[in-house]
């Protein structure tokens, strides 16, 4: 089960004091029934969190005792360290020290009862996944539903276009085409992209799926730039390609939703009147992407996180309510999917928007032209 | 110097026949099939475009046209097909389509990509189209498909694959292609023919 959703059942089941070592903002929790000594809320540190790190982790709940004197109860489940922290258990918590133990004589817990919630905490995370599971497919499933509404859409758009005077290419006919079926048409790719957005999301596995062909990278960079070009107007901003860019790669279909992505997220989050770039580079083996525009700063300690499901940055949280935290996760997965890297960069331009620290924000992509064998 | 010795060990390569590709002529002979329980927009205008398309909501009693080889491309749907035919429903088609004639392509055209339990269908797949791709992009893969089925390379690919699952050695396969080559070369298919029945006796004896 997702990391986030594990933290979310402890925040609502745990009655103990817990710590979460992903969480950068937080990481000491209070419990439903039980809160964390005014001690170790002072003192909480980088420290107390090297000391967590440092306990070897087992999948039976196991007791420990802080430098403080506190117990601490450890065990990993799901992949996730389960910190319990800021008790006095009894009977092995024998070097609390006495002032402590008139102080906080409210934690002082039986371990039994620890044990016992912990082992209800395992028990429930079953069927708390099977529940998202079925919701998540009977959500899933209306999406069947849109994309064959957009197919309808599609075809009837493109029957239009292709009818258009002028050229004989369908790019050609597109150019020539009234601006409302031009829109009509836009729209419907758009809707193809995002519903395919969140097929790789839901399955990860699809994004290896299919014929390897190869990939004029400008080229599917330069679609998403026109399929945009009413979004950028509004924000009066512009979407330029760098220099012509003939050099391809070899991927799977996954790769298009690439630029999308990369290109949706700098509108989305880049201000009125600034331009989006998009540099290309290459050699022997990878080609090299950057996406660069003026948005809300990435902290350094963000940089990771922002290609995790569902994390969204704190100042893009304060910037803009748009953006749901799947897009860069899924730009994340598509790349590993074709052995590259993704990876930003964050230079501040030392102003603000909306009380919000700006930056030129850069996306770099790198994906080799060939895919390995194990890919 | 060393690029002529290459091209030397590469002259009688099948790779090295090239056969013009008049994509007009493929598009009126190749057929196409798409098997989906719903009907499917992009048809009518891909038939307007002058491929031969037929579609089935279902497989019904037509098993032994997908399995002699009666279509080029088969572009299968997975929810409501093959229920009736395999417990595994389209899997179980898929599977029994590329048991019987490899060289029939068959893209995953579903709207079920979303479901982990399906990820096998979309694997077994030569390709997958997303259900609402436009006509356009089904034309694009079809042509793609097309001229890659319609040469001697695609052909030789899957006769290689059935002799390695034969246990066939690798030089035996060579020689085999070597001659095959000067067959299409000099365009005398008895030479292949001869050399093939004389391997055949001496493998018997």
């Amino acid at each position: 089960m997702n990391k986030q959703i594990i933290n979310e059942l402890l925040k609502i089941t745990c009655p103990f004091p817990f710590v979460n070592l992903n969480d950068n903002n937080k990481g000491l929790n209070d419990g439903f029934v039980l809160q964390s000594p005014s001690i170790c809320k002072k003192k909480f540190s980088k420290n107390c969190k090297d000391f967590y790190s440092s306990i070897i982790y087992s999948e039976n709940l196991e007791h420990h005792t802080c430098p403080h004197g506190f117990s601490i109860f450890t065990a990993i489940c799901n992949d996730i360290k389960i910190i319990i922290t800021g008790l006095i258990s009894f009977p092995e918590n024998k070097d609390c020290p006495k002032q402590f133990r008139k102080t906080y004589s409210q934690n002082k817990v039986a371990s039994e009862k620890i044990n016992y919630w912990f082992n209800h905490f395992k028990n429930i995370i079953p069927s708390v996944e099977a529940t998202i599971q079925d919701r998540t497919k009977a959500a899933i499933a209306i999406l069947h539903d849109i994309q064959k509404t957009n197919s309808l859409i599609k075809s009837n758009a493109e029957a239009l276009i292709s009818k258009q005077k002028g050229g004989t290419s369908f790019e050609d006919k597109f150019e020539n085409s009234p601006d409302r079926l031009k829109s009509i048409y836009k729209a419907s790719e758009l809707l193809s992209n995002q519903m395919e957005l969140i097929n790789l999301f839901s399955n990860p596995a699809m994004i290896t799926a299919g014929k390897k062909r190869l990939f004029e990278v400008f080229r599917f960079f330069d679609k998403i730039r026109i399929l945009y070009l009413s979004k950028t107007k509004n924000k009066n901003c512009r979407i330029t390609l760098v220099s012509p860019f003939s050099s391809s790669l070899e991927a799977y279909d996954s790769f298009s939703l690439l630029p999308h992505i990369l290109i949706d997220n700098a509108v989305k989050y880049s201000q009125n009147n600034e331009s989006i770039t998009v540099q290309f580079s290459e050699n022997k083996d990878d080609i090299t992407t950057r996406v660069v525009s003026v948005g809300p700063m990435i902290e350094e300690d963000e940089k990771t996180s922002i290609f995790e499901m569902y994390y969204k940055g704190k100042n893009s949280f304060n910037y803009s309510s748009e953006g749901s935290g799947i897009g860069l996760y899924v730009a994340k997965c598509i790349v590993k999917g074709h052995g590259g890297e993704i990876y930003v960069t964050s230079v501040s331009k030392n102003t603000h928007d909306k009380d919000v620290p700006l930056a030129v924000n850069t996306f770099t992509l790198i994906v080799p032209k060939k895919l390995a064998n194990a890919h | 110097m060393v690029a002529n010795i290459f091209n030397w060990f590469k002259k009688e390569s099948l790779e090295n026949i090239q056969v013009p590709i008049d994509l007009n002529e493929i598009r009126k002979r190749a057929r196409i099939l798409f098997i989906d329980d719903e009907d499917v927009p992009q048809i009518k205008i891909l038939i307007a475009e002058g491929f031969s398309i037929e579609h089935w909501k279902d497989i019904e009693n037509n098993l032994n046209k997908l399995e002699s080889g009666d279509y080029d491309i088969i572009f299968l749907d997975i929810a409501g097909v093959g229920e009736r035919y395999s417990r595994e429903g389209a899997i179980g088609i898929l599977k029994d389509i590329k048991k019987c004639n490899p060289a029939v392509i068959v893209i995953a055209f579903s709207g079920q990509k979303f479901d982990i339990e399906q990820t096998k269908f979309f694997k077994l797949a030569d390709d997958v189209l997303k259900k609402d791709a436009g006509p356009l992009e089904i034309k694009t893969k079809i042509e793609e498909f097309l001229k890659e089925k319609f040469s001697v390379t695609f052909y030789w690919g899957k006769i290689k694959d059935f002799l390695k699952n034969q246990k066939i050695s690798e030089s035996k396969i060579n020689k085999a292609e070597k001659v095959l080559y000067k067959s299409i070369a000099k365009r005398d298919h008895k030479f292949f023919n001869n050399w093939a029945k004389k391997y055949l006796q001496m493998k018997s004896q």
